[in-house]
């Protein structure tokens, strides 16, 4: 009951003018982001945040929440109609959507995306809505210790979701680390690793950062090849599912909402994951597997249910325990602190406002995409007709206006191009930036933890080992690492065969 | 491929190294636990090793491909990035609208090789059109020039 009426003052904060006024912004940008090929919710989080900073701290988390869902409804749309994913959760819906299109069943693969996304995104709201609370009392026991052991098990299995070369992966955690330490030392005021420079006292900005390896990259990989996509141009009719897709499909969304809601959950998971696993589980239960690939509406079904599905996972451990489990969230933590709320489990009792409201938001932008996917779709498929070699001058002006306004100074657009090369030459050469964001944005938290841990233990680190908590988290931790090694690192030798990820393949 | 690959692992050999050494300068341990140096050591090491182990490993079929297939793609790659450049260097001083009619005509029509008519028409259009959606509207200070915006 505590719960229901936690949610129903949750829904007072969101159902105001103001609000929803940014729930519906969120939602519509969100859509937007995913429909247009070229720009993930990862780069236009990183170029929106610095806009968000202006707005009370519900709005703007409410706001930002809502682009990270919508794109993931937005994205099936372009995997159905182009056959280009709108963003990387989607790549799997192209498969069946598009062939679904082909045969001229654009509209019943389109609805069942939306209807699909609407069904699992209010189960998996749901499932947060009780999970959430349960987990921040077990939270409410955590000491630095346990959050250094958490910390240190999100690291790992990061390494386990990451689908490149976890030798790289383990480098961009490293180098996230590293960078997050860069500045004045918060606890003694040494300088570390700014050479003397005072725009670096302050450390690297993390949206400048982000910005300029999502951002900036993404338009430099899109601009070597653009491609020249056909856009489908029948008239879309019966957007209402059929009793046949139905039947085929509910299974395969029940289970995708399941998949989706537990991978999201997990460090390092999230939709991308969410969306591949099920497409393989929907493959291997059905009775005629071969029809994937060929137009299974159950392939489109169960993938876009699993990366909605995942975006309420991924807020548990970021509303409960104030840890990101994937780089988005890592965003959506960054946006908390620089509005000066302290995640963590307190934040259910100290700001109930921002956690139930930002609960409370996720079903409503959930409904708001619904009326916004099947009715808008009409709008959606002329906005693909803009020719992306028009939209890119525009988003790298955007880089550079959301960079320039965190501080007013220059030096942050220098960041951003620095980062956006570097970016590039990585992604180009296998390297998956998320783990490196992930990194930066838990590692001052880490360190936090880590010193104190070792203060409290007069810097015996069987700490770590005799509270119970921790040494369960420290063990499992372990244990993955043991395999990870006996079944050999993957160094990684072929990553770079990979299609480096652009209009013409997944981010 | 090979060579930019081994390019980046030996640059992360070399960085991993660098941050260890810092790291030691800092100072590792103090008396009340763990000092600045610490974490950046921790993190100086895990790069180092990383960089090793891609150095020491097998090369593969795809080391074969080169980094850019050919010379178009890392023109407009380094066009993008150079633009990007030019304004940050004139931006303080040109103010933003008048650098970045300039950066967009120029993308559009040496990478893109667009109509200069409608191309300047764009160019000045979207520039405006943000200059005063960020910084009238939403007002969040964009840099001004000689001529006030």
């Amino acid at each position: 009951m505590d719960v229901l009426n936690a949610l129903a003052a949750g829904f007072g904060v969101i159902l105001t003018p103001a609000n929803l006024y940014y729930c519906f912004l969120g939602s519509l940008v969100g859509t937007l982001v995913g429909v247009l090929p070229g720009i993930g919710p990862l780069a236009a989080l990183s170029l929106l945040l610095p806009f968000t900073f202006t707005l009370p701290p519900v709005a703007s988390l409410v706001m930002l929440a809502a682009i990270f869902y919508g794109a993931m409804y937005g994205g099936s749309t372009t995997s159905i109609l182009v056959n280009i994913p709108g963003e990387a959760a989607s790549v799997v819906t192209c498969l069946d959507g598009h062939a679904m299109a082909r045969q001229g069943r654009a509209g019943a693969a389109l609805g069942m995306a939306a209807i699909g996304s609407f069904i699992a995104g209010t189960v998996s709201n749901l499932a947060l809505t009780v999970a959430s609370p349960v987990l921040v009392a077990v939270a409410l026991r955590f000491g630095p210790p346990e959050y250094f052991a958490i910390m240190m098990l999100g690291f790992v299995t990061t390494l386990y979701m990451i689908s490149g070369s976890r030798v790289k992966a383990m480098i961009m955690l490293g180098a996230g680390v590293f960078l997050s330490t860069v500045g004045m030392d918060v606890v003694n005021g040494a300088e570390r690793f700014t050479f003397g420079s005072v725009n670096l006292s302050g450390g690297f900005d993390l949206v400048a950062v982000v910005m300029g390896l999502f951002g900036v990259s993404e338009i430099l990989l899109n601009v070597e090849h653009l491609a020249r996509a056909d856009v489908f141009t029948r008239a879309i009719r019966g957007l209402l599912p059929t009793l046949r897709d139905w039947i085929d499909s509910w299974a395969a969304i029940l289970r995708g909402s399941v998949v989706g809601f537990g991978l999201g959950v997990l460090p390092g998971g999230g939709p991308v994951t969410a969306s591949f696993l099920s497409y393989a589980m929907e493959r291997r239960l059905a009775r005629r597997p071969e029809r994937f690939g060929q137009g299974a509406i159950e392939g489109v079904a169960g993938p876009e249910a699993a990366n909605n599905a995942a975006v309420a996972g991924s807020m548990i451990p970021l509303l409960s325990l104030g840890l990101p489990s994937n780089a988005v969230t890592a965003l959506l933590l960054g946006a908390l602190i620089i509005h000066g709320v302290q995640p963590g489990p307190m934040l259910m009792t100290q700001h109930p406002e921002i956690f139930w409201g930002v609960i409370a938001s996720l079903y409503v932008g959930n409904v708001m995409l619904l009326v916004l996917n099947l009715p808008l779709i009409g709008l959606w498929v002329q906005l693909l007709r803009v020719p992306y070699r028009i939209l890119f001058p525009c988003i790298l002006l955007l880089t550079v206006i959301g960079t320039y306004s965190i501080n007013h100074n220059v030096f942050d657009v220098w960041v951003m191009i620095a980062f956006g090369l570097a970016g590039y030459v990585l992604r180009r050469l296998g390297y998956e930036l998320a783990p490196l964001v992930l990194a930066m944005v838990l590692g001052p938290l880490l360190e936090q933890a880590l010193r104190q841990s070792l203060i409290m233990s007069g810097g015996t680190p069987a700490i770590f080992l005799t509270r119970p908590i921790a040494a369960s988290l420290v063990s499992v931790a372990a244990v993955l690492v043991a395999v990870l090694v006996l079944r050999g690192v993957r160094v990684g030798p072929t990553d770079a065969a990979a299609p480096h990820p652009t209009l013409e393949g997944s981010r | 491929m090979h060579r930019a690959e081994t390019a980046i692992s030996a640059l992360w050999t070399l960085l991993g190294i660098g941050i260890t050494a810092d790291a030691v300068q800092l100072g590792i341990w103090e008396p009340a636990g763990p000092a600045s140096g610490f974490v950046p050591l921790l993190a100086g090491v895990v790069i180092g090793i990383g960089g090793i182990a891609l150095l020491l490993r097998r090369p593969s079929r795809a080391d074969g491909r080169r980094f850019w297939e050919s010379g178009a793609p890392a023109l407009r790659v380094g066009a993008v990035l150079g633009a990007l450049a030019v304004i940050a260097v004139l931006m303080d001083r040109l103010g933003f609208v008048l650098t970045a009619i300039p950066m967009m005509v120029f993308l559009l029509t040496v990478i893109e090789r667009q109509r200069w008519t409608w191309v300047i028409g764009l160019a000045i259009g979207a520039s405006v059109g943000l200059y005063w959606l960020f910084d009238r509207v939403l007002e969040m200070s964009l840099p001004k020039g000689p001529l006030g915006f």
